[in-house]
């Protein structure tokens, strides 16, 4: 499987996992992201030497995938991509500051793989314009993420025909390479052109609402105040100890 | 070069998190009346994440590169539109392939789309092409400003790790290990770059008037914003490393008090 095939696949599991009836894939995308943002906040803020105190912020995605049904194995094999650039800026560290960044970094990637797919791309876009982000950037990344399926499958077309008439070759030379990308590229253009004028003809002014809704409910104030208050109990923790 | 969550400490995160925000406001504020703009960045965001997916071989070398697109971007749609563009890519690589942090996202956005969008190329690329367009100053021009784009990309990433203190490992031993290579990407990148811009020259001419107009932006203008953020950068690096985090205040307060 190449990258083309491989990013299709990762694309459509997506979609598949956020449409799952589970209790996490309920809760308001404005929530989870707080969520998120509270964990990195306090995970990244513990110093990397403490990798003991690092190693209890794993209970956050491993409570989840279990709550998810998602497998914590195949969450941890997902996150490895991240560890040979991990391994290469700690490994001039002390072990225990080593471990500490291995942590913080497979932790924080497993954070944010469970984010994605307990939620969804569409419904994540709405959280964040209703989080305050702007509008213009969020209809810019559904764009993005809409046609990105369109590209993705026209280019795979294309990389097929190559490959089945060059055995062996995996990269492209670049003279190769300027042409395929090229011809992509001019088919970018006309689509957008063609694009254009379609939403001009529906009345186009700027402006986008995204259909999709959200509710905050009482459990999404006490999912957000019962992660909060234990990842600060985490980040905290030997202060606590100290004061007992 | 996307950095992770694990390399930034939170002051840092959120020093480079406001300074790529306000960037971005201002962007969405330059772009926003130009409504034909959309779709073209909605399509060239998702031309861009999948080239990055189709590599080409580097000749000589036995390895393979691929193409990041800031100075492409900026040239077919402007520098502000081209920013947008890139800075929603790696939005997306962040939240569908976790290439790069949630935290980091800022410290991405500023070492990669501003340093290729919003300071290669206005202050290299457009000057180097001047008024003549030949496919020569192309090459010569698409070469440069990658190259220094992803330079200063990769210097970057190394001021903010130092600065958030995570590694071990020496500010100058980092900047040799990341400069060289970086160099060789961003020669790879130029002549990508060139490439695609000699097949739009033959086919679309019409698409590079962007890049040989004259800039929106005067250079003294780009002086003080660069200017603006080196010194904010500076502040951040002194103020992230000078301070205690809340976990040492509450150890100092308390071995204090004991």
């Amino acid at each position: 499987m190449n990258k083309l095939e491989q990013s299709i696949h990762q694309l459509s599991l997506i979609e598949q996992m956020a449409d799952h009836p589970g209790t996490i894939h309920r809760l308001d995308a404005r929530c989870k992201l707080l969520v998120l943002c509270m964990y990195l906040l306090c995970l990244l803020s513990v110093p990397t030497d403490h990798w003991i105190q690092l190693s209890g912020f794993l209970l956050f995605p491993f409570i989840t995938s279990k709550q998810a049904h998602l497998g914590y194995g195949q969450l941890f094999l997902y996150s490895l991509a991240v560890l040979p650039f991990l391994v290469l800026i700690g490994i001039f560290n002390s072990w225990n500051s080593f471990i500490g960044i291995l942590i913080r970094g497979l932790a924080s990637v497993q954070a944010l793989y469970l984010l994605i797919r307990t939620t969804g791309f569409h419904t994540l876009c709405k959280g964040m314009q209703r989080l305050g982000v702007p509008t213009m950037l969020v209809v810019q990344l559904w764009f993005v993420y809409r046609y990105l399926f369109v590209w993705l499958q026209e280019a795979l077309s294309m990389d097929r025909a190559r490959r089945a008439r060059s055995y062996g070759h995996r990269a492209y030379p670049l003279s190769q390479w300027g042409i395929f990308v090229g011809q992509l590229l001019i088919r970018t253009l006309n689509r957008s052109e063609h694009l254009h004028r379609a939403m001009i003809a529906r009345g186009f002014n700027g402006q986008f609402s995204l259909p999709y809704s959200l509710r905050w409910e009482a459990r999404d104030t006490c999912y957000l105040l019962c992660w909060s208050f234990f990842f600060l109990c985490l980040r905290f923790l030997p202060f606590i100890l100290n004061q007992l | 070069m996307h950095m992770s969550d694990a390399l930034v400490s939170p002051p840092v995160a959120g020093v480079m998190g406001v300074i790529s925000t306000t960037l971005l406001w201002i962007a969405i504020r330059k772009v926003k009346s130009e409504t034909n703009l959309l779709p073209l960045m909605g399509v060239m965001g998702a031309f861009t994440l999948v080239v990055q997916m189709i590599n080409f071989a580097i000749p000589g070398t036995g390895s393979s590169g691929h193409l990041i697109g800031g100075i492409l971007l900026s040239a077919l749609l402007g520098p502000w539109a081209g920013f947008i563009t890139l800075s929603s890519v790696l939005i997306l690589q962040c939240l569908l392939f976790a290439d790069g942090g949630l935290l980091a996202l800022g410290c991405n956005i500023f070492n990669m789309a501003v340093c290729s969008c919003l300071i290669a190329y206005p202050l290299v690329f457009r000057p180097l092409m001047g008024n003549v367009v030949s496919g020569g100053r192309f090459t010569l021009a698409s070469i440069i400003a990658c190259t220094v784009a992803l330079e200063l990309g990769a210097a970057f990433v190394a001021i903010e790790t130092e600065a958030s203190g995570v590694t071990a490992l020496p500010i100058s031993r980092f900047l040799l290990f990341l400069l060289p290579i970086h160099f060789v990407i961003g020669l790879g990148e130029g002549l990508a770059t060139s490439v695609l811009f000699s097949f739009l020259r033959r086919y679309k001419p019409e698409l590079l008037q962007q890049a040989t107009s004259p800039v929106r932006l005067s250079s003294q203008q780009m002086w003080i914003g660069v200017a603006v953020i080196l010194v904010l950068g500076i502040c951040g690096y002194f103020w992230a490393s000078s301070l205690p985090d809340g976990l040492e205040w509450s150890i100092e307060r308390t071995s204090v008090s004991q």
